[in-house]
């Protein structure tokens, strides 16, 4: 319990909100975290590092992404533990619910309220329009530089009202396979994760299921604050004795800061000439 | 031994409790209000392209010779943007009322929020109205 939280008070020092008003008081309590361990086992640092996690929901409405909302929950959790008569315990659910309802909730719009995800519309575009999944289009899809350029040029232009949609646009071949295979990965891996989590008995499943989506997801798709907080859920929730589990997220969680910080992919690359 | 959830104490269960009251909250808003499906805390990001950078807030006068479209500053911005995210007509008015206050010749405005939907055929994208409210 105590190793991760701590790993939660340097995951909010280092995700740090856009706005320094809200940015700074979370940094120098979380540092004070750091430094006092004795106010990180003490319920009422945990309520004051809640409220500051849950203002800016209010602030920003309602433009904070998701996992501001389960960061502020994540910090609400670890106050109502500490005051349960065994916080370890307390903490161990509560991480694991919250990992649960997260991926049930995740699930949920893309398997059953998205009108463009079952047939990979979502991830077509998303591969051509989105600048943190480009390398993969080229990698994986076969998408060339060119037809980058000129979709986003051509996107450009018909949400400024410029224009229509050129014709002449061609989608490369490899595109369409891929994006089928991320919709069915991504879908089933989420929806497993779900139910691992959710499950009334704890399965030996949901630790391998969370470690990959930490290891896979978030190579591209560069939300580390996310992967950060979801790792971080996923070792508090660790039995006594799972301990390669724990090894494994924090491993992870060190991964996803090299994901974020090595332009590997684009290393890779050059390295394929495909630049 | 792996504790099950449902004999934990009642207050492990009070965060995961607020979650998923918040994420069915937020499905009620995209259903009620057309919230944007990535925002509110109901981890509908990475599901659709109904993301508010698909999204449009048209501005048009209301002429008798026909509209007359408004170019929105970019001072207005946030109101902009958060009429794009959560086009209730609450915010839609906001947007009309900042508008005409910056130029008060202005007659009936309409505000209106478009999402970008893309064909699943060639990804050739079109618009669809998600919200509409004039203001005379």
């Amino acid at each position: 319990m105590e190793l991760a939280l701590r790993l939660f008070l340097l995951v909010l020092l280092l995700d740090a909100s856009l706005f320094w008003f809200e940015r700074l008081p979370m940094q120098i309590l979380c540092g004070l975290g750091l430094l006092l361990p004795d106010w990180a086992r003490d319920a009422r640092f945990w309520a004051v590092v809640t409220a500051l996690a849950a203002w800016p929901l209010v602030w920003n409405w309602p433009f904070s992404d998701n996992h501001d909302y389960l960061r502020a929950l994540t910090a609400l959790a670890a106050a109502v533990a500490l005051s349960a008569r065994d916080p370890a315990g307390a903490l161990r659910v509560s991480a694991r619910l919250l990992v649960g309802a997260t991926f049930l909730f995740a699930a949920l719009w893309k398997l059953g309220l998205s009108p463009d995800w079952w047939d990979g519309t979502f991830f077509r575009v998303t591969l051509l329009s989105d600048p943190r999944f480009h390398d993969l289009a080229v990698l994986a899809g076969g998408v060339r530089w060119e037809t980058l350029d000129a979709f986003d040029a051509a996107l450009v232009d018909f949400l400024a009202g410029r224009g229509g949609w050129p014709g002449a646009f061609v989608e490369p071949p490899g595109l369409r396979p891929l994006a089928l295979a991320l919709t069915a990965f991504t879908g089933a891996l989420e929806a497993s994760i779900a139910a691992a989590f959710l499950w009334p008995r704890p399965t030996r499943l949901r630790n391998p299921l969370l470690i990959t989506f930490g290891v896979t997801t978030f190579a591209f798709a560069t939300v580390a604050g996310f992967g950060w907080l979801l790792m971080t859920l996923g070792l508090a929730q660790c039995e006594a004795d799972e301990r390669r589990a724990r090894v494994g997220y924090v491993a992870t969680l060190f991964l996803i800061e090299v994901y974020r910080s090595v332009p590997w992919s684009r290393m890779l690359i050059d390295a394929l000439g495909l630049s | 031994m792996a504790q099950s959830w449902w004999r934990a104490e009642r207050r492990a269960l009070v965060a995961p409790a607020l979650l998923v009251a918040l994420a069915v909250a937020q499905i009620a808003s995209w259903r009620g209000f057309g919230l944007s499906p990535w925002k509110g805390g109901g981890f509908g990001m990475f599901a659709t392209n109904d993301a508010g950078a698909f999204r449009i807030v048209r501005v048009v006068e209301e002429q008798s010779a026909g509209d007359s479209p408004v170019v929105l500053p970019a001072e207005l911005d946030r109101i902009r943007r958060h009429a794009r995210e959560l086009p209730r007509e609450a915010n839609l008015r906001r947007v009309a009322d900042a508008v005409r206050a910056l130029e008060p010749s202005l007659g009936t405005l309409r505000v209106e929020v478009w999402r970008t939907v893309f064909d699943r055929e060639d990804l050739a994208p079109h618009l669809e109205l998600v919200a509409r409210a004039e203001f005379p």
